[in-house]
């Protein structure tokens, strides 16, 4: 991400949300962007992170139209935090050797669904996965991965 | 101070209306075209300043003279015939131009000219007529931007099968009531979204889609100036707020960047880059593109956004050639698996490039040039974003047979664990084929499985 697309992304945000979460968030999007030139990571997985960080190269307008949804900034958190979090027992080793931001990775995602909660209900939350595509992804990587989250509701404190 | 406050302070410099002419004349010199553009935008340019930055190199100068409202129509008559379609169009734009220069543009071939004769309030309505007769969408999305629109192009507009023209309608402030009423009970939560908060929609249009059973819509009531302030309050406690702005897209920043590419040795490619990213990006903001189109799309646009690629995008010459490439090879693809249409419908819009059937050949003439100076880089361009990968299935029926998809996914998992137990657990010489497999990245998921069983150990 050059200096250009951060000052975008923080122009974008800044009317809803304060400095630190708007810091926060750009660290998300250099995690993601490591990530995705990270070898280890399956293929399946990358198109998956790439929904959102590919969010970025369209407007506030296009977005809208992706989403069907008014509330575009607040689904274009729910969506990168959504992916990342969705990773996560999977790909723990690699999110420990590259996480390098002081504040944990547990309380920026704890933080996203708390900006979002009260912007967008549950069936919004699905109708964005599905209009991004994201909901047909999950089809393609292992449902293992997305039951072990239900059954270890804290596996992403140790990051 | 950052590039980005620069020009914000630049832009208030230019809007300046008491800036003298002694430093206007000092930034028409300067060697940022930035500068020199809005200078050329600037109410207070005297003649002679537009007049030399009419004949300057860089288009979105001769762009900005062509908007400016002080620009004689001497000057319009000559950037009438740039060739740059922007600049084109900014002339078609401008309230000075005369009608038989906008009856000109009705037949540019560029329809982003064409739809600025829409906009422009001097436009007549034989020329609206003239705009409609060429009868493609693009036309009748740019007509819909007209404030002159005549009734009856509304009111067939209002009807059209795509919610993007309906839309266009809605937001109109020259929309009639009977229209607006109408629009208000579309099916297509976006076009209601777009009459909450259209300025001519009544009292009681807006206390309707106050009642609206779509939060969304509710929500763009908030910015209406005929919401009545009961409705604000209901529309508040939803705690709902309306955030689409005019914001400018990232992408038109990099603009300016391939701008500054000029002098490097592929411009002649890069130069459409920007039309690249539009394309990608209609496709993937399109409610008609399959989600494997999308899902393609956005590979090539994060692609586009990671800096520290395969060729890192500040390495000079080469350093986006490889960003293009993936956004000319998911075109491809598009085009080759799931709808060439996509794609046509996707490049209305777009300024350089040729369009309906001429687009491939072209698509396929830059792929392939990019293609021949990053040759040793593009497996692994292709590996690391997944597109590799993604190509070996079959597309379409990965599209309808996600289910069936899953299992055989599984399946392909076992056999690669197994492969790699037995590469393992081989007595001599597996470390030529260890080798081998790690040196390949289509053999990437059986080297993760090696490593897995090698940690174990």
């Amino acid at each position: 991400m050059n200096d250009k697309l951060e000052e975008h992304i923080s122009s974008e945000f800044d009317k809803i949300f304060d400095d630190e979460f708007i810091e926060s968030y750009l660290q998300l999007i250099k995690f993601i962007e490591k990530l995705l030139m990270c070898k280890s990571m399956d293929w399946q997985d990358k198109l998956y992170l790439q929904k959102a960080l590919s969010l970025h190269a369209l407007d506030l307008t296009e977005r809208e139209r992706l989403f069907k949804t008014a509330h575009v900034v607040p689904a274009t958190v729910f969506v990168t935090s959504h992916v990342i979090y969705k990773l996560t027992p999977k790909y723990m080793q690699v999110y420990l050797d590259i996480w390098d931001y002081g504040i944990p990775l547990y309380k920026i995602i704890s933080e996203c669904n708390q900006k979002i909660d009260n912007k967008i209900s549950e069936a919004i939350k699905t109708e964005i996965l599905s209009h991004t595509g994201i909901l047909k992804i999950e089809y393609l990587i292992e449902d293992e991965r997305l039951s072990y989250i239900e059954d270890n509701p804290d596996f992403l404190k140790s990051i | 101070m950052s590039k980005k406050m620069y020009i914000d302070a630049l832009k208030r410099l230019a809007k300046n209306p008491d800036i003298s002419l002694n430093i206007l004349e000092l930034y028409a010199i300067d060697e940022d075209p930035i500068v020199r553009g809005y200078v050329a935008s600037n109410p207070n340019t005297s003649l002679d300043i537009l007049y030399k930055l009419a004949r300057d190199e860089d288009p979105l100068v001769r762009g900005y003279v062509a908007s400016n409202p002080n620009t004689s129509p001497d000057i319009l008559y000559k950037l009438a015939r740039d060739e740059n379609p922007l600049v084109r169009g900014y002339v078609a734009s401008n309230p000075n131009t005369t009608l038989d220069l906008l009856y000109g543009f009705t037949k540019d071939e560029d329809p982003i000219v064409r739809g600025y004769v829409a906009s422009n309030p001097n436009t007549s309505s034989d020329i609206l007529e003239k705009l409609i007769s060429e009868d493609t969408k693009n036309d009748s999305n740019c007509v819909a931007k007209s404030p002159k629109i005549i009734s009856d192009i509304f009111h067939e507009l209002a009807r059209d099968e795509d919610p993007i023209v309906r839309g266009y309608v809605a937001r109109n402030p020259s929309a009639t009531l009977d229209i607006l009423y109408m629009l208000a009970k579309d099916e297509d939560p976006i076009v209601r979204g777009y009459v909450a908060r259209n300025p001519s929609a009544t009292p009681d249009i807006v206390c309707m889609l106050e009642r609206d059973k779509n939060p969304d819509v509710r929500a763009h009531v908030a910015s209406n100036p005929n919401a009545i302030p009961d409705t604000l309050e209901e529309v508040f406690n939803d705690e709902i707020i309306y955030e689409i702005d005019n914001q400018d897209s990232y992408f038109d920043y990099m603009l300016f960047e391939v701008g500054d590419l000029k002098k490097t040795k592929y411009y002649h490619l890069l130069k459409y880059l920007p039309d690249m990213i539009n394309t990608v990006k209609n496709i993937l903001s399109s409610n008609k593109s399959s989600w494997l189109a999308k899902t393609l799309c956005s590979s090539a646009l994060s692609y586009l956004i990671v800096e520290e690629d395969i060729i890192n995008d500040n390495i000079k010459d080469i350093g986006l050639l490889d960003d293009f490439y993936v956004l000319t090879y998911v075109l491809m693809e598009i085009r080759n698996n799931i709808s060439a249409k996509l794609i046509l419908d996707a490049i209305i819009h777009n300024e350089n490039t040729p369009t309906d059937d001429d687009f491939f050949d072209f698509l396929y003439n830059i792929n392939k040039e990019c293609k021949n100076i990053i040759y040793d880089k593009i497996d692994n361009i292709l590996d690391i974003t997944g597109l590799l990968q993604i190509k070996e299935y079959d597309l379409n029926y990965i599209q309808n047979n996600h289910h069936v998809i899953l299992e055989k996914k599984k399946k392909r998992d076992l056999l690669y664990s197994m492969l790699a137990a037995k590469i393992m657990n081989l007595d001599t010489n597996n470390w030529e084929i260890i080798e081998y497999v790690k040196s390949h990245p289509e053999f990437i998921e059986i080297k993760r499985y090696m490593e897995f069983i090698e940690h174990e150990r």
